[in-house]
């Protein structure tokens, strides 16, 4: 009961909780010591609404016991169901009369029910049993809910709360399902919440060329800066305030830097004091480009730029060192424009640090197949051929192209080249001469198909044309790759190779394993016809490229290739 | 070498397009419906974290100590009940009828209480537990009875103890004690005071053989030996050592587990943890209390800023209450209240709308208990409907007049999701769990048929069985009376019917219309064509007999069941004991002249009423406001804390539809922050434009940055000064991150294989990233609806981003 509940116990919650009130007001009505709680309760709402958390206070203030499964750790189903029994019994505290109890074994929903009514039948105190994003169950049938929601019925103490952050309801299948709504926090409140509980504001040992700050002016700015993040950067993109803490954890350093090393600001100015305009026109970079940077989140960090405080201070540490090395010009660059050492370190770091990813080899046949799967093998002879790298230029070629894209020419160029037979010299040129002549016709074909998904299939021939060009757009703007087979990715990887494969030195082999290589790390998927059991022949695989053009290029970059020469687009 | 480094993609194929199918039924129906589960349970991979082995003995099953709210003991009389059922079913009773007649059937109600069966109790269980306890040593002997003299026997037990045991629930679990006597047996006349003559044996070594069963489809191989216990035995043996002080046979362990009060230890340190953080945060946040003025105004600039954070009964309200419920009265009350509107304790009569179903379904139990005629019976009708409540109504009512001689045996189409789980489920609940567990061990393939098998037999055949039950009875407690039918209860039972070959269903339809022994079957579902589901081997022996459950017809009923609901009857109060018959008056007073009739209740309950016709859903959405309603009575000074906390209260309530409304994509959809809405805009115009069902991240991409660019050109064209820099172009990544949200929220979904011959979409997991197809859960309309939410919810926050994303949805 509510009113059972302290004063003050009330109030350490409330702070605790912040911007929960009603949530927290009616979750500890619903679950209270003297009276009957509801079977099952559904907390949903999006992540990061502290859903969790409002549950937990609620029930550790009203003295409950309850315990906590997080079903997005469970690998399947059978794996919930013993966790939820194992936490249980843990949390009761008897362990130790697992062997004398001689409980099921905890193979079906079934078993669950009958062990948790032995062990909580002589039970008069609730328990309740909080499932966690039950709607990220891993292999979870469609009765493993619904059953669940049942397990209260006949074990009067045991109650069920689920959380769930998908918008559609848990098909539970039952009545009478309290649902409580955890909306994502507004404006004010995650503002509030981030000013509350701020990072760390200076760095830790304060650098020795540091001007004293005083804490009252850093909050100030902090404040600010907090709220400005928020308007430019958080409030159009997410809703999380997780992510809303990261952004400002990474941001705040670089922000607040100008000011903890001592910078003098440019401009005039009667005082020569950083406030929060200053240092916002200052570092108005930092809400555009690289601020979006910060947003996004990867394993391994792109921005080359120093983010933390550690960083930053290693950073102004080896500046002064080179400024001390040369002394004459130094003083006069950096008092001219303070942004260039920045720039130059941008420069400096940009190439990614580590180990690269592929080999070389692989690198170039992951290009290879990047270039098989999004040029259209009518353009194969053009752009690939042998001909076409050693006579007239690759621009001229292009040219062409582009006119003939653009409806100037109709007249297909492939002719003459291909009866030249030049573009593979050793052993499969055969094949790849087949492939020049008869793949186009089936190309356009699949390629076609490729958008019949996408685009309706109208029959009035009226409409056609338009069909046409739209599907040609599309086809250019979806990106979507097409397969290609062996062959004609191994004639490209020829062509494009920059050194040049010796004549007569067969690449087949090795090949093959490097596109297994690439298999196995899903850059290239193979892709059988549909239909056919296997293919037997291993020169009609097909395969396709999975990754994206900006991927590739990054790949190619860290080796010195690229693949601009060889697009058409 | 080429099979080596086969992905498959063909294995992580996933069926989405069903879900989604699924999901917009669910959406468009408020009271959803079971659907199909065509997919048989498999069971799953050998993952557990505890491995839990050991034998399933009911050696340790042990009835809890009673629920007494579940017991709502002898219902009204049934010449009452007929004068009841006179026909305002469909008359339609206006608001102020209902009112103002709503004290009449409280006053009326007949006042047979378990109290009396609870102060009787005592003494006798005393005798009976002696008794018990002699025969339950005397198990072996009972082979020379012929079943005649066992039946007497129990007989006499049978008067002896006169009222019923207390039990934990209103369902009866004991073993299937199966000797029927013979229909002469069956007269009520042979009840006559013998005593029994049994010499009497140590209590310790009750261990009886287990009775070899003579079906004629029971395995001669195996017979099942072993120690047959039950629920009842335990329980017996539990009175003996409390009552007498000694017990005969070790109580299983784990009944002395220390039951702790305090939360888990790592939790409260957590608590501790979080205090001492808060703590430090409350002081920052003293520290810059000069500092958020700035921030103040900050935050009122913007004009959401102006919509307050919900503000509801704070310290105030609860530190008044605290006030007034020490009264130990209105916590009984509210107690008794909110235990119906959980459905946790049962109502004292049935709703009057389901009068004659009611009716129907009561005398068809009790044929098949008093006059051992089997039956089968389906109730059909949706979920809340109170198709469970019926049923416990009835039972809870024969359960008071035929104590023992039926059992019940709960099954539920969700938990017993095979054939086999149903089976050892029954068993368990029989009470005869033990030999199940030891044959199951040692071959689980023969184990289903041999169970099958003793189950059949042992429902099959009374006349062979008899020696056996008999014995068995004497085991466990000598007391028979008739033949003992056998409830069977099948929640979900369309679920039922997807099991393979309907085995369990044929089986159990076969006794039961094979009369050979007397059992019902009652199967809940809210599927109406449930019967086309059944085989036609199991179609031809159901009975055919349903009883459809409607739903309340008018607001004058629905408004009559809510107002039974909520006050308070005689009964319930001479139960509860403490409470004063004052108090109870007073707060069917409030109830009926304050709380019902305010203006937020009512709202909830018409609402209700017309969307739902879900009694629990609206007992969910009332019970805070009851939970923390606070009716003027017992001190003058509550009753001006009352109105502080009445509006406490109704602000509750009318946040009360948000409790109860399932979520819905329209609801997370205002949520949405700008660019995943811009994103999905874009998505929609592709479809409506372009009509593409389908389309990838980067055909939304470069629409999305089409757009943005227009719309920029357009500002600067027209010189709009004002509106500059509202929409800012997302760089690929960032969308890319929205793009992936959303398909996590489920805004978005995959399509997978929708063609037959594509080159390109094979498979779901050989397309990723850009490339892959997804299709929108919503429309281009609900965008613009949620456009129009939002930046009204916001009040024009983001300046002119509302304006130009309305103009993408309208200028298609």
């Amino acid at each position: 009961m509510i009113a059972s509940l302290p004063d003050e116990l009330v109030n350490s919650i409330q702070q605790q909780i912040t911007f929960r009130q009603t949530q927290l007001l009616q979750l500890s009505l619903f679950y209270s010591d003297g009276f009957p709680s509801p079977d099952v309760l559904v907390a949903y709402g999006p992540e990061d609404v502290a859903k969790l958390e409002t549950i937990q206070h609620a029930l550790t203030s009203q003295n409950i016991h309850h315990v906590v499964v997080n079903c997005r750790e469970c690998l399947s189903q059978r794996h919930l169901l013993s966790k939820i029994f194992s936490r249980c019994v843990k949390s009761l505290g008897s362990e130790g009369a697992l062997e004398e109890a001689r409980y099921d074994r905890l193979d079906s929903i079934n078993a669950l029910f009958g062990n948790l009514k032995k062990l909580l039948q002589p039970r008069e105190e609730k328990l309740v049993v909080i499932l966690a994003c039950a709607d990220q169950q891993r292999g979870a049938t469609a009765t493993l809910f619904p059953a669940l929601a049942r397990l209260c019925d006949s074990i009067p103490c045991l109650s069920i709360i689920l959380t769930s952050s998908a918008p559609q309801p848990l098909a539970l299948h039952k009545a009478g399902i309290p649902y409580l709504y955890f909306p994502p926090f507004r404006r004010s409140e995650a503002i509030k919440l981030l000013l509350r509980d701020p990072p760390r504001l200076l760095p830790d040992p304060l650098p020795e060329y540091a001007p004293s700050i005083k804490q009252e002016k850093l909050n100030s700015i902090y404040n600010q800066f907090a709220t400005v993040v928020f308007d430019t950067l958080i409030a159009p993109t997410t809703n999380s305030i997780v992510k809303y803490r990261q952004t400002i954890e990474r941001l705040w350093p670089r922000f607040i830097w100008p000011l903890v090393s001592g910078e003098t600001p440019t401009g005039r100015s009667t005082n020569n004091n950083w406030d929060f305009a200053r240092l916002l026109s200052r570092n108005r970079i930092l809400f555009q480009n690289e601020g979006e940077e910060s947003l996004q989140e990867r394993l391994i960090s792109v921005s080359s730029l120093p983010s933390t405080f550690e960083e930053l201070v290693l950073h102004k540490a080896e500046q002064d060192e080179r400024l001390t090395t040369q002394p004459e010009s130094g003083t006069s660059t950096t008092s001219k424009s303070p942004f260039k050492p920045v720039q130059l370190s941008a420069a400096e770091h940009h190439t990614p640090q580590g180990p690269p990813l592929l080999k070389f080899f692989s690198t170039l046949l992951l290009l290879s197949a990047y270039l098989a799967s999004h040029t259209h093998p009518k353009h194969d002879i053009v752009l690939f051929s042998r001909l076409s790298n050693t006579s007239s230029t690759n621009r001229r070629k292009k040219k062409y192209l582009a006119r003939s894209r653009a409806g100037g020419i109709t007249k297909t160029p492939t002719k003459s080249p291909s009866k030249k037979n030049a573009s593979a010299p050793d052993g499969g040129d055969d094949n790849d001469n087949d492939t020049f002549n008869t793949t186009p016709s089936k190309k356009r074909k699949t390629s076609t198909k490729d958008l019949d998904l996408a685009l309706p299939t109208t029959s009035t021939p009226k409409k056609e044309r338009a069909d046409r060009s739209m599907r040609a757009i599309f086809e250019k703007t979806s990106n979507i790759a097409r397969p290609f087979i062996l062959e004609r990715a191994i004639a490209i990887l020829r062509a494009i190779h920059p050194d040049g494969i010796k004549m007569g030195k067969g690449i087949a082999d090795r090949v093959y394993a490097e596109l297994a290589e690439l298999e196995r790390l899903r850059l290239v998927v193979r892709q059988d016809e549909r239909g056919k059991v296997a293919v037997e022949d291993i020169l009609e695989e097909q395969w396709k490229c999975l990754v994206g053009r900006e991927w590739v290029v990054e790949a190619g970059r860290v080796w010195g290739v690229g693949i601009e020469g060889w697009e058409v687009e | 070498m080429s099979s080596d480094f086969d992905p498959s993609p063909r294995a992580s194929k996933r069926r989405r397009t069903g879900r989604y199918g699924s999901q917009r039924t669910l959406l468009a129906d408020p009271v959803p419906q079971i659907r199909h589960v065509s997919s048989q349970i498999t069971t799953e991979e050998n993952e557990d974290s505890v491995n839990l082995e050991g034998d399933q003995s009911d050696d340790n099953e042990v009835n809890t100590p009673s629920r007494s709210t579940r017991k709502s003991g002898n219902r009204s009389a049934t010449s009452r009940r007929k004068a009841n059922r006179v026909d305002n079913v469909d008359s339609h009773i206006s608001e102020e009828d209902v009112l103002s007649r709503s004290d009449t059937p409280s006053t009326t109600r007949s006042l047979r209480v378990t109290r009396t069966r609870r102060s009787q109790q005592s003494p006798i269980d005393r005798n009976v537990a002696d008794r018990k306890s002699e025969d339950v040593a005397n198990g072996n002997n009972t082979n020379e009875l012929n079943g005649e003299s066992a039946a007497d026997q129990n007989e006499d037990e049978h008067d002896g103890q006169g009222t019923p045991q207390p039990r934990s629930s209103g369902r009866q679990r004991r073993p299937p004690k199966r000797l029927l006597e013979t229909m002469e047996q069956d007269k009520p006349t042979k009840r006559s005071g013998r005593s029994t003559t049994q010499t009497s044996r140590e209590p310790t070594e009750s261990a009886p053989a287990s009775p070899a069963l003579k079906g004629i489809l029971t395995p001669s191989r195996k017979q099942k030996r072993g120690v047959r216990k039950s629920v009842i035995f335990d329980q017996d043996e539990k009175e003996i050592e409390e009552q007498l002080g000694f017990r005969d046979i070790e109580t299983p362990a784990f009944k002395k587990l220390p039951k702790r009060a305090t939360p888990h230890p790592k939790k409260s340190k957590a608590v501790e943890h979080n205090d001492a953080t808060q703590s430090a945060m409350v002081e920052e946040e003293d520290q810059e209390e000069d500092h958020d003025d700035v921030l103040e105004d900050m935050l009122l600039d913007e004009p959401s800023a102006t919509v307050p954070v919900p503000e509801l009964p704070h310290t105030e309200t609860f530190s008044t209450q605290s006030l007034v419920q020490n009264a130990p009265d209105l916590q009984a009350i509210k107690h008794i209240v909110l235990s119906r509107l959980t459905s946790s304790s049962l109502p004292s009569q049935p709703p009057a709308h389901l009068q004659s179903q009611y009716t129907q379904l009561h005398s068809l139990l009790k044929a098949t208990i008093e006059s051992s005629e089997s039956n089968s019976v389906l109730l059909l009708g949706p979920h809340g409907v109170g198709k469970s409540l019926l049923l416990d109504l009835a039972l809870s009512d024969l359960s008071s007049t035929y104590f023992n001689n039926f059992h019940t045996v709960h099954l539920n189409g969700f938990i017993q999701t095979d054939d086999r789980q149903a089976l050892r489920e029954i068993w368990r609940q029989l009470g005869h769990s033990r030999n199940l567990e030891e044959r199951e061990t040692e071959d689980i393939g023969a184990s289903y048929a041999d169970t099958m098998a003793s189950l059949l037999s042992l429902l099959s055949h009374p006349d062979e069985m008899m020696d056996d039950d008999t014995e068995t009875e004497n085991n466990n407690r000598a007391q028979i009376t008739t033949s003992k039918s056998i409830v069977f209860i099948l929640d979900e039972f369309d679920l039922f019917t997807t099991h393979p070959r309907q085995t369990l269903l044929y089986n159990l339809f076969d006794i039961a219309q094979s009369r050979k022994a007397p059992i019902v079957v009652v199967g809940c579902s809210c599927r109406m064509d449930v019967i086309e589901c059944l085989e036609k081997r199991v179609k031809s022996r159901f009975s055919h007999r349903w009883v459809l459950v409607p739903g309340c017809r008018t607001l004058g009923e629905w408004q009559e069941e809510v107002r039974r609901a909520l006050v308070v009857g005689e009964e319930e109060r001479a139960r509860m004991g403490v409470v004063e018959q004052k108090c109870a008056e007073q707060w069917n007073v409030y109830i009926e002249a304050t709380f019902l009739p305010s203006e937020d209740t009512q709202k909830l309950v018409r609402s209700h009423f017309y969307f739902t016709k879900s009694l629990p859903d609206l007992f969910m959405a009332l019970y805070p406001s009851i939970a923390i309603s606070q009716p003027p009575f017992s001190t003058r000074k509550a009753t001006n804390d009352a109105r502080m906390v009445a509006t406490g209260a109704a602000q509750l309530t009318t946040r009360g539809p948000e409790l109860s409304a399932p979520p819905s994509i329209l609801a997370v959809l205002i949520t949405l922050p700008v660019l995943h809405l811009s994103l999905l805009i874009s998505m929609c115009r592709l479809e409506t434009i372009h009509t593409l069902t389908t389309s990838n991240f980067n055909l939304v991409y470069t629409h999305y940055t089409e757009l943005v660019q227009t719309s920029r050109l357009k500002q600067t064209a027209f010189g709009s000064v004002t509106h500059s820099g509202t929409l800012r172009q997302w760089g690929r990544e960032t969308c890319r991150g929205a793009w992936e949200e959303l398909g996590l929220w489920g805004m978005i979904v995959p399509v997978v294989g929708a063609r037959e011959d594509d080159g390109g979409m094979r498979g779901g997991g050989a397309e990723v990233g850009d490339t892959r197809s997804w299709r929108s859960e919503v429309a281009l309309e609900d965008v613009a609806w949620a456009i129009g939410q939002k930046f009204e919810d916001e009040g024009g926050f983001g300046g002119g981003a509302g304006e130009v994303l309305s103009k993408w949805c309208s200028e298609v």
